[in-house]
């Protein structure tokens, strides 16, 4: 019988509209934060459209060796064709695209090399040639043909007053080379002469003895923008003028307090530079009409403490910054904590402020390199790796298992030469977190009946949903659903796609999820954490189910 | 002197008869003739000597330089011991004692800068760069300051730009520095010629005295070649006065006569 009284409360759909669309944030008071704010945003990335999405897989393209690549680089050479080299343990490695996987060649040295310790380069090109300086080890140089150290070239001329030239930082604008971070130098720039970059006494060449600038400090990184001369210490900037003519270049301003948090740290996007300060991530944004100049933009501020405290802790020298223009993305990697920042830059420029996620790993990148196409090379442990596709993918060799060309295949493997490669997918999982929600009203507690989710792509994968309520971060209630296995899920091409590499929208609509939820509070937090098993997958709206429950 | 002549007579007596007698005769009065003359010309000549000797001591007095004085000086001569006695007057004195005391002055000065003349000029560099330290130091300052400014006090830059000004200063100091040297030649010129000057100054007064003693020689030579002509005169006149007295009478007549005993013993001519 149906029992007569208080009439049934309606339910309320709440449609949660542009959740999670700001990014990540750390630093604010998570009880305050409006739902286009995340509190968790794991693997996550924002599709062209801003949509909460999966990060691309870091996919193993290179065959093993035996260190760390911590650095890698583009060669444009001469004929403006591109070469890719790695630093790893005592080599220079060439990464050679022709065969699949991609090999590893070691480079072999002309001269009297020294005997390098680290792959810890920072590559530079200039005057056709490519050019590598680390910390304690003497520049090497590779003209296409020959790699040396500069100081068995024959042009080469030592800067006066310094027994072993070993920059840490180097810069190959306005016609000549800028070194910085010598040994028994560390607050002087040196530059070269015109177009020979290893004449560093003599002719045009000269330094910049900046003690009477920052005092004591010293370069860290040297970049460049417009005619001006970039010069990042630990706690200080230095800006040049007139940089084309460095013995009339003046001072054009002194940044104190904010310096350079690693020197691999500096990305040149849009019109800007963008740094890692110790303070977080910075756009010197000096590019301002009428030769004004607007304060230094912390981008970072939503994550500021969290990022302190990652570089307070973390050995700088691992800590680099790689843009990847494709994505307009800034990833800023933590090895030591198996960890990246994501910034993306696309709304940058309008909104001033990157959206930002973070990416963990098993293995973590080491470095990266991002190119004009499209690829994001990433350094591993033992390889290189893109980052391409939705599986974590690694590469082993069971030519032991599969001896020959034809069973190879068979199994779906690749046969080079007489090797056998097996390519394993791993899936991974993104995971976001929404603030505390009180749904537009913080005293009446809100029935939450179910969940309508709108997802494009996923094919299969599982998501879950966890709903917190009332500040209370155990004990949540979840519930897993599978995303649909219909429709074609790539919106922006996939070679073994229904179409090919297409650019056009997938005509697989959005579909979206009806999970029930049964949690009542005044303010409840969202998580959903989603496999990725190959396919993209992005939240395109979250709508919850509400009635409205007492009044507390 | 007679008994000889009379003993010559009697040997001629004796050896030849009345031819000896003769030419002894005629040799003894020619003798005594010749005697005679003799005398009388040496007593004339002693006479014009002594009217000639009085004449020329007559000159030789009038001849005597005069003392001359005035405001500058006196000029005296001591006859007796010869002695030209030239004075400046006491004011004039002082004056040259001054000349020359200023001339030793500019001397003693002119030497100390002449000995060495490049340490002279870096005397006068010093003495003039202390006015120029503190201007360059303040242009060192301040480029200094302007590339602190800059940001370039400590680049290639700014020390080639540190350089081009110590060029300039060097270079100044250089122009500063021949000046100098000039300067010290054209000091140690002057300083030689106030010497030269003085000491000419001096030995100038001299001449005041001297044209002095000049005046009372001119006077004194004046007179004396009047006294010179009268006594040359005078002279004519003893030669002329004493001239008669140098003929004697009485040794002619002596040489004739025994020039009659002489001829008479001269072999005949033969025809």
């Amino acid at each position: 019988m149906k029992r007569l009284g208080m009439p049934t409360k309606p339910i309320t759909p709440i449609v949660l509209s542009g959740l999670g669309s700001a990014g990540l944030n750390t630093q604010s008071q998570d009880a305050t934060l409006g739902p286009e704010w995340l509190t968790a945003a794991d693997n996550v990335v924002f599709d062209y459209q801003g949509r909460i999405s999966s990060r691309k897989g870091i996919k193993q393209v290179s065959k093993t060796i035996g260190s760390s690549i911590k650095s890698i680089g583009c060669y444009i050479k001469a004929d403006r064709t591109r070469e890719y080299y790695a630093g790893a343990g005592n080599a220079i490695y060439k990464l050679d695209t022709t065969v699949t996987p991609y090999s590893l060649t070691s480079q072999a040295f002309s001269g009297t090399p020294q005997t390098i310790s680290n792959g810890n380069w920072q590559w530079v090109n200039f005057n056709d040639e490519f050019w590598g300086v680390q910390s304690s080890h003497k520049v090497v140089n590779f003209d296409g043909t020959n790699w040396y150290d500069m100081e068995d070239l024959g042009t080469y001329l030592a800067p006066a007053g310094i027994t072993t030239f070993d920059p840490s930082c180097a810069l190959g604008e306005f016609g000549r080379m800028w070194y910085g971070g010598v040994t028994e130098a560390p607050g002087v720039v040196f530059y070269s002469d015109n177009l020979i970059g290893e004449a560093l006494s003599g002719g045009a060449s000269g330094i910049v003895d900046l003690k009477t600038v920052w005092g004591n400090d010293e370069v860290v990184g040297l970049g460049s923008i417009e005619n001006k001369l970039i010069i990042f210490g630990k706690q200080n900037i230095v800006i040049y003028t007139g940089a084309d003519d460095p013995a009339n270049m003046v001072l054009d301003e002194v940044i104190k307090g904010i310096g350079l948090a690693g020197r691999d740290n500096i990305s040149y996007v849009n019109t800007d530079i963008i740094f890692m300060s110790y303070e977080g991530l910075r756009s010197l944004t000096r590019t301002v009409q009428n030769d004004g100049k607007s304060p230094i933009d912390d981008l970072s501020l939503a994550i500021r403490n969290d990022l302190t405290r990652l570089l307070a802790s973390a050995d700088l020298t691992t800590v680099k910054s790689s843009y990847y223009p494709e994505d307009g993305i800034i990833v800023t990697f933590f090895p030591g904590s198996r960890k990246c920042y994501v910034f993306d830059m696309i709304l940058f420029a309008s909104q001033n402020r990157p959206r930002i996620t973070t990416w963990s790993f098993t293995s973590a990148p080491l470095c990266g390199l991002g190119t004009i196409d499209g690829t994001l090379y990433l350094g591993l442990s033992d390889s290189v790796a893109e980052y391409s596709d939705y599986y974590d993918v690694t590469i082993s060799d069971v030519t032991g298992t599969y001896g020959n060309q034809s069973v190879c295949e068979a199994a779906n493997n690749t046969w080079e030469t007489s090797t056998c490669w097996s390519y394993t997918n791993n899936n991974y999982n993104y995971t976001w977190q929404s603030a505390w929600l009180d749904l537009n009203n913080p005293v009446i507690a809100k029935i939450v009946k179910a969940g309508l989710f709108t997802f494009v792509g996923g094919r299969g994968a599982t998501s879950e949903i966890f709903i917190y309520k009332d500040y209370d971060s155990g004990s949540p209630y979840s519930k897993s659903f599978s995303l649909t296995t219909q429709g074609t899920t790539y919106l922006y091409g996939k070679l073994n796609s229904l179409y090919g590499a297409a650019i056009y929208a997938s005509p697989s609509t959005a579909k979206e999820y009806k999970v029930p939820l049964g949690r009542t509070g005044r303010v409840i937090r969202l998580k959903m954490t989603t496999e990725v098993n190959g396919n993209y997958s992005s939240l395109v709206n979250t709508t919850l189910l509400t009635k409205q429950g007492k009044i507390r | 002197m007679l008994g000889g002549l009379f003993d010559a007579v009697g040997n001629f007596f004796t050896k030849n008869a009345s031819d000896l007698v003769g030419a002894a005769i005629g040799g003894g009065l020619s003798y005594l003739g010749a005697s005679q003359k003799a005398d009388a010309a040496t007593a004339a000549a002693q006479a014009q000597a002594d009217a000639m000797r009085a004449n020329a001591a007559a000159a030789e007095a009038a001849a005597q330089p005069w003392g001359v004085g005035s405001l500058g000086g006196t000029a005296g001569f001591d006859e007796a011991s010869r002695t030209a006695l030239l004075n400046l007057s006491p004011e004039l004195q002082d004056i040259y004692s001054g000349a020359l005391q200023r001339s030793g002055l500019w001397g003693t000065q002119a030497l100390a800068l002449g000995a060495d003349p490049f340490e002279s000029a870096n005397r006068f560099y010093d003495i003039q760069q202390q006015y120029w330290d503190p201007k360059e130091a303040q242009l060192r300052t301040d480029l200094e300051s302007r590339l602190l400014a800059q940001g370039r006090l400590g680049t290639t830059g700014g020390q080639r730009t540190m350089g081009e000004l110590e060029e300039s200063i060097g270079a100044l100091q250089q122009v500063r520095r021949n000046e100098s040297m000039s300067q010290a030649q054209s000091l140690v010129n002057e300083l030689l010629g106030r010497e030269t000057s003085d000491i000419g100054q001096a030995v100038g007064l001299l001449n005041i005295p001297l044209q002095q003693a000049n005046v009372g020689m001119g006077l004194g030579g004046q007179l004396g070649d009047a006294a010179a002509t009268a006594m040359s005169a005078r002279n004519a006149a003893a030669a002329t006065r004493y001239q008669p007295q140098a003929l004697s009478a009485s040794g002619t007549a002596l040489s004739g006569l025994g020039g009659l005993f002489l001829d008479r013993l001269r072999p005949e001519k033969k025809e």
